[in-house]
């Protein structure tokens, strides 16, 4: 429902703004980079209680993200925009081990358990959508929504030994997974020459979730995340390079 | 040109070295506290009538300072009538705690990685609870079964375990049963807990003991 209705004001809001429409907006392509901060259940540090266990909390940190993007125009104000992004958002920190330590010690019941974790959130993603743009002299004003693949090349890995018996390690697996993600955002360009320009842009990016493979899971107790769902919002900086004739 | 490559090698630069900073982590969480597991209650109610309802206990308390005090077994007596078939429900107590925390239902949220052996003596059918006795001197049977068995006729009963764990694949947890007794005769009731965390398959061999204790049984 959330998700529909950001859709919609943001399509509301694209079609408002082109009756301000001043000059025909000119392809472009850019790079940026910025500061991405995990939202939502991403970012949660929850780890639930017996058997209520939180099966979603990321555990995600603020991390970057940079990549390159670009606009054609077959409207003067409506193109298609695409973009390929990556992405990292940290992994489980000490505080982030110690608490899902506790919490397979409780689950499962025993006098301790040795938690080890690896690796981080990092992935790329892939979209393609309409974009609306309105150039006022220097400025350019674009707001977008886009859809397409988020691809994870890795996420954190983790094992858990319960006391001191090897035969009980579970682990939660690095995931490859892909899954579908869609992004809305608004952005300012600010041209310093006839073809060469600044881009700041804000993005919000949104997927279901992409899934976790678990190993040794003999017996159904403690958290266990099969599906990572995955939200963020970018702030970035960049540059942008216009393409043929404005 | 210039300046789309320079842009790219910042990016670059940039990423690798934000990669770099990935850490490996490992913590050892241990156990806040645990429940003691003081006081054993078996409960049965006769199938055919419901006035014939025999319990019996096990009980070994612990001191101010948490070190248990001798095993009481003078209610550790379970009388059952031939050719009969009870339910039976096993309750476990905490008395070292204020009210009495019931420990059966602590065990019942944590069945999936939690079983319940139940072993009459004597036998001529394999152990369901192995013994090594003499092999291993101290593994001898809980008060007040003695160690060995005495030579004699075997204890007529049947126990099977009717309720089960949420696995994905379900193995039986032992809090309910049903016991099904034949010709009169007499001895004991052995009874394990065993905390298999992860590693319950249904079989004794996994995991640790949680509890050991013994009964007197009459079959009359």
């Amino acid at each position: 429902m959330k998700t529909k209705s950001i859709f919609f004001s943001a399509t509301f809001f694209l079609i408002a703004m082109t009756s301000y429409a001043q000059n025909k907006a000119s392809n472009y392509i850019g790079f940026s980079a910025g500061v991405s901060t995990p939202l939502g259940d991403f970012s949660k540090t929850g780890t639930g209680s017996l058997n209520n266990w939180n099966n979603n909390s990321g555990f995600a940190k603020t991390g970057f993200a940079f990549g390159v993007e670009g606009a054609y125009y077959f409207l003067p104000k409506l193109g298609l925009a695409g973009t390929l992004y990556y992405s990292n958002h940290g992994g489980f920190s000490k505080a982030d081990a110690s608490k899902l330590g506790d919490s397979y010690t409780d689950a499962f019941g025993v006098d301790e358990s040795t938690v080890k974790t690896s690796g981080s959130y990092s992935s790329i993603n892939a979209m393609l959508g309409p974009q609306l743009s309105f150039p006022i002299n220097k400025l350019t004003i674009d707001v977008r929504a886009l859809g397409g693949i988020i691809q994870s090349l890795s996420t954190p890995e983790m094992t858990v030994q319960l006391e001191d018996n090897t035969s009980t390690l579970l682990k939660q697996k690095s995931s490859t997974a892909s899954a579908f993600g869609w992004q809305v955002g608004a952005g300012l360009r600010y041209a310093m020459t006839s073809k060469l320009g600044l881009m700041f842009r804000a993005d919000y990016f949104n997927s279901d979730g992409i899934k976790i493979k678990n190993e040794n899971r003999s017996n159904n107790a403690g958290r266990m995340v099969t599906k990572q769902p995955m939200s963020w919002i970018n702030a970035s900086v960049g540059l942008v390079f216009s393409l043929g004739e404005k | 040109m210039m300046n789309l490559k320079k842009s790219i090698s910042m990016m670059m630069a940039g990423a690798l070295i934000i990669f770099s900073c990935n850490k490996d982590e490992q913590v050892v969480a241990p156990t806040i506290s645990n429940e003691a597991l003081t006081t054993v209650q078996l409960q049965l109610v006769n199938v055919a009538d419901g006035t014939d309802k025999p319990t019996a206990q096990w009980e070994q308390l612990l001191d101010n300072n948490g070190n248990p005090l001798p095993v009481d077994v003078s209610e550790a007596n379970l009388n059952l009538k031939a050719n009969a078939t009870y339910t039976a429900k096993l309750v476990l107590l905490d008395k070292t705690q204020s009210p009495v925390f019931n420990v059966s239902d602590e065990i019942k949220e944590r069945a999936n990685y939690h079983l319940f052996f139940y072993q009459p003596l004597p036998t001529d059918q394999p152990l369901v609870i192995p013994n090594n006795y003499p092999t291993d001197q101290n593994d001898i049977y809980p008060e007040p079964i003695p160690t060995p068995i005495p030579a004699g006729s075997n204890l007529n009963l049947s126990i099977v375990i009717t309720d089960h764990d949420n696995n994905s694949q379900q193995y039986p947890l032992g809090l309910e049963t049903k016991f099904t007794t034949a010709a009169a005769s007499s001895g004991w009731l052995r009874i394990v807990l065993r905390h298999q965390p992860n590693v319950k398959n249904g079989t004794y061999a996994p995991g640790s003991t949680d509890l050991d204790v013994g009964f007197n049984v009459k079959i009359q």
